[in-house]
């Protein structure tokens, strides 16, 4: 299947998810497209040893998601962000409104590591908690776990800027 | 709308930025060796087939210096070993006729006072 043309299908069909993924975890779009590049140089390599469209899906997801994690790692010394210290905007917006959308993915990108790629994994791909452990190699129990903490949390914050914004 | 549904939306997938595919694809048609990162490029360049020829070259001209060296040495010494034996042989030569030229004078049955010892550098010549 090691086609130019086979590569380039797959390139367009599956460029969303990765650079996605990469974007929403490191929430910094040329991160993102690094790391997006690099794993479709690597899937170059190894497309005729993946058998089908569903194998190549999750190959993607995987190594995608651990570039991502070490893309993280590398840049760990830099400054993070926490969730408590992200700016709250002056007026916040409506639901739905495309600023809200912004506001909640920086709050994404302060959960800790994997607790946040625990929320990219399911909210921006749909996957279930199973799903995810297969992903992540990580029990089911503990992908629950971090799934419901982090939920709190962004609930909690959410909530008080909602609060702050009826005052 | 619920939190789910909110962090649907705010993480729906999006579009890489403009010419992505391009970049990608431009990427993909380096050969991997060109790729490779800075430690295993020169590596790769270290074992390349000229780096090779280079290298066999350089330890034949070594060995045939070393060679040539050793035979003129070896040379320079037979010379010397060739020069040592000549002058012993001339030394023996001329000490043996100091002897014969006694026995003769002794069996003629004059006593003379004996012929001076010929000196080294009389033997040399």
């Amino acid at each position: 299947m090691e086609t130019p043309e086979a590569f380039s299908q797959v390139l367009r069909e599956h460029q969303r998810m990765v650079f996605s993924l990469a974007y929403h975890f490191l929430h910094d779009a040329a991160l993102a497209e690094e790391v997006a590049q690099d794993v479709f140089l690597e899937l170059n390599g190894k497309l005729e040893a993946l058998e089908s469209p569903a194998h190549i899906r999750h190959w993607l997801r995987r190594v995608t998601v651990h570039r991502s994690i070490d893309q993280s790692r590398r840049r760990k010394a830099r400054p993070q962000v926490g969730l408590d210290e992200v700016q709250e905007p002056s007026s916040p917006p409506a639901v739905g409104d495309p600023l809200r959308d912004g506001l909640l993915r920086r709050l994404v990108a302060a959960l800790p590591e994997k607790p946040r790629m625990v929320v990219v994994l399911r909210y921006q791909e749909d996957l279930d908690p199973a799903e995810i452990a297969e992903v992540l190699s990580m029990p089911v129990r503990t992908v629950k776990s971090h799934l419901q903490r982090s939920l709190d949390m962004l609930r909690r914050k959410m909530e008080r800027m909602d609060g702050e914004a009826r005052i | 709308m619920n939190l789910d549904d909110e962090l649907r939306s705010a993480l729906k997938r999006q579009e890489p930025p403009a010419g992505f595919t391009d970049r990608v694809t431009a990427r993909a048609r380096v050969k991997p060796a060109e790729r490779r990162s800075t430690w295993q490029g020169k590596l790769g360049r270290l074992f390349s087939l000229r780096t090779l020829e280079w290298a066999t070259a350089c330890a034949v001209a070594t060995v045939l210096l070393v060679g040539a060296g050793g035979e003129y040495r070896r040379r320079q010494e037979g010379e010397r070993a060739k020069a040592q034996v000549v002058f012993a042989l001339r030394m023996a030569g001329s000490r043996l006729s100091f002897a014969q030229r006694m026995v003769l004078e002794l069996s003629s049955g004059r006593t003379a006072v004996p012929a001076k010892k010929p000196s080294a550098g009389e033997e040399r010549q």
